[in-house]
């Protein structure tokens, strides 16, 4: 553990700071509860309605199982880029600015 | 229920290595090609674990390995998560029923997001080497450091074995070497590469392997689209078609064929209990937010930026090679169900259950590429044992030793050499645990590793970033109390109490623990903490606003290079 600092005392003090934590807190809870809710309604959708997973798109054999269950393998990678997108774009940006003043 | 702890077992075979086991195991000849690309990838590791040797000199270069790139570490993350089993077992249960595969694969990928929203970046601000510098934070070092040691140990115990057996079995399968041969080439090469080359060599050696398993699972997916004009529709139908002809070749009507034919581009019987799929799946999801090793590996970047990216490419590395997997097992059903020499007569794989994917290399590129794929699932198996070992030395080393034992004032030379006769001491156990369980049993040990993550890592490194409240009595006895109802159920559940018990009704009826054990260790964690008069409990609560602010922005961050 470092030594008390300072900065540590401004920067808790700086309003921008409580409203990045605010923001960022709420996107990053905001995310997990729509991974935990898309994941879980997969998850139910399978144990209550296997025959609509079951079923062809249109004419074909490809079912909307195959395409729901690819979907969150993209999903899921999609979801992560949102957050690493904002969070090291605008949020870290943020964070610089809090730092470069405090210290 | 038979049908449950049937997929179970095959679940626990999706991360372990020990895809060989639950079916029956011929040693096959001595695999020449593969055996010689092995060695190849053997000596181009050992040649990186010689340079990463000269530059391991302090303590950090070996816990760290002195800082890589997010690029490169999500490669090497996906190294770490990637096992030969999900390879041969989730390309083998598609082969066999299907859709169901895909499920699994599913629960393995989506705790990523869990990680990078809660915890990476928190854990990247506050910690050196381990997970527990982050738990223990605020705390008094000695009880919260003593708990994650313990867990990390229990952790990587049972998730090695699981490896450790597994590997024995696939070597025999695939390469035609003698159990304890395969068991101490294992054991000896990864404690080569950890003992001279720390995470730098780790790193590596997951890079590497995580390169060579996707090169390979792609050119065998290339191979696959290929003989079906590159259309998936093409590829489904015509799986559909192999399935429908085998079910009308066993007696059905043209329409039961039909059906049964169809049914494998749909859910089985995989998820019937709905508590118990929940429950599995929040055991994989939570688990992977409390798996030492994995978290061990955010400290190999620079800052918490790095670790983010981490993720990211963790997550298209680990997706690609799942969606890769799922093409290889319907591949498999259109290319080998009617070769006599990969298939018998009776229909089951020849060699072992979970041969698909081995025989469909040989389908597609012959004997070199069977050598090829053959080497990559024993090198997939050294890469993640190394990153398992590397992480219960460092628990041993930087937790229990110089943090507890030495209370943070260890010499860093003595603290290095402790963390390598660790090292020795566990690649020695591994070796013999391999032996010991050679005929147990051990396809729960990697579901129980993801469940005992869950309930016991994951709530204590939430409650202490997060809750200010929570104390070190929380922390630490919340989260034994976490680890040992995930240990207890999975004990009463089917997985151990029927089918390695041999009882007839599970005390516990679902198949695994996390949705009931996850909760009870953060309730725990919260009733110690709120029960807590301690004057140290005052510290505690008193350390929150200067952790949270260092979490939340990166103030006085240790890098990862010194």
């Amino acid at each position: 553990m470092t030594s008390p600092d300072p900065a540590l005392a401004r920067i808790a003090a700086d309003p921008r700071y409580r409203s990045l934590v605010r923001d960022r807190q709420r996107f990053s809870w905001v995310l997990t509860a729509i991974t935990v809710a898309v994941y879980s309604g997969f998850i139910a959708l399978i144990a209550f309605d296997k025959p609509l997973m079951a079923r062809p798109i249109g004419d074909g054999v490809t079912s909307i199982g195959i395409v729901a269950g690819i979907g969150m393998l993209v999903g899921t990678v999609a979801i992560c880029a949102v957050y690493v997108r904002r969070a090291n774009g605008a949020f870290d940006a943020r964070v610089a600015a809090l730092l470069a003043d405090a210290a | 229920m038979k049908r449950v702890i049937a997929a179970l077992v095959l679940l626990g075979g999706a991360t372990g290595a020990q895809a060989a086991i639950g079916g029956s195991v011929e040693r096959q000849a001595t695999n020449w090609t593969a055996i010689a690309m092995f060695a190849g990838f053997v000596a181009i590791t050992l040649w990186i674990t010689g340079r990463a040797a000269r530059r391991t000199r302090t303590v950090s270069d070996f816990y760290t390995g002195g800082g890589i790139t997010g690029f490169q570490n999500g490669l090497a993350m996906a190294g770490d998560y990637c096992s030969a089993a999900s390879f041969l077992g989730i390309t083998s249960q598609i082969f066999n029923d299907g859709y169901d595969g895909l499920i699994y694969a599913i629960g393995f990928l989506v705790g990523w997001p869990i990680v990078l929203f809660l915890i990476a970046e928190k854990l990247r601000n506050l910690g050196r080497f381990t997970f527990a510098d982050v738990a223990s934070y605020r705390f008094m070092q000695g009880p919260v450091r003593t708990f994650s040691a313990a867990s990390t140990l229990l952790v990587v115990a049972f998730y090695l074995i699981a490896q450790m057996v597994g590997a024995g079995q696939l070597v025999q399968l695939l390469f035609g070497l003698p159990y304890l041969t395969a068991i101490t080439v294992v054991g000896g090469l990864m404690m080569v590469y950890v003992l001279f080359g720390g995470m730098r060599a780790t790193s590596w050696v997951q890079i590497i392997k995580a390169v060579m398993l996707l090169c390979g699972a792609t050119a065998l997916m290339l191979g696959v689209m290929a003989h079906v004009g590159f259309s998936f529709e093409e590829l489904f139908a015509r799986a559909v078609a192999v399935k429908t002809q085998v079910a009308a070749a066993s007696g059905l009507s043209p329409a039961e064929a039909a059906t049964k034919g169809r049914a494998i581009v749909g859910p089985g019987g995989f998820i019937k209990d709905p508590v118990s799929a929940l429950s599995f799946g929040f055991a994989l999801m939570l688990g992977t937010a409390g798996l030492p090793h994995i978290l061990m590996r955010f400290f190999t970047v620079p800052d918490a930026r790095e670790a983010r990216k981490s993720i990211l490419w963790a997550t298209v590395w680990i997706g690609g090679f799942y969606a890769l997997t799922f093409v290889l097992g319907f591949g498999a059903i259109v290319l080998i169900q009617f070769d006599p020499s990969y298939v018998d007569a009776s229909g089951a794989l020849r060699g072992g259950n979970n041969m698909a994917v081995m025989h469909l290399a040989h389908a597609i590129g012959g004997d070199l590429f069977l050598g090829f794929i053959s080497a990559v699932a024993f090198a997939t198996i050294l890469a993640v044992v190394a990153g398992l070992t590397l992480s219960a030395a460092s628990a041993i080393s930087h937790d229990v030793y110089a943090s507890v034992i030495r209370r943070g004032e260890a010499d860093p030379r003595k603290e290095l050499k402790v963390s390598r006769v660790t090292t020795v001491l566990l690649g020695i156990a591994a070796i013999v645990l391999g032996i010991v369980f050679q005929k147990q049993n051990v396809a729960f040990m990697v579901s129980l590793a993801f469940a005992l993550a869950a309930s016991g890592n994951f709530p204590v490194l939430v409650m202490s970033l997060l809750w200010k409240d929570c104390t070190t009595k929380g922390a630490a006895w919340g989260g034994a109390v976490g680890l040992a109802s995930a240990f207890g159920l999975t004990l009463l559940s089917p997985v151990i109490w029927v089918a390695v018990f041999g009882f007839d009704r599970a005390v516990f009826p679902y198949s695994s623990p996390a949705l009931f054990s996850v909760p009870l260790g953060f309730g725990a964690i919260w009733l110690f903490s709120v029960l807590d008069r301690s004057p140290r409990a005052a510290v505690d609560r008193a350390g929150y606003p200067e952790q949270r602010v260092r979490s939340e922005v990166g103030l006085g961050v240790s890098a990862a290079s010194h």
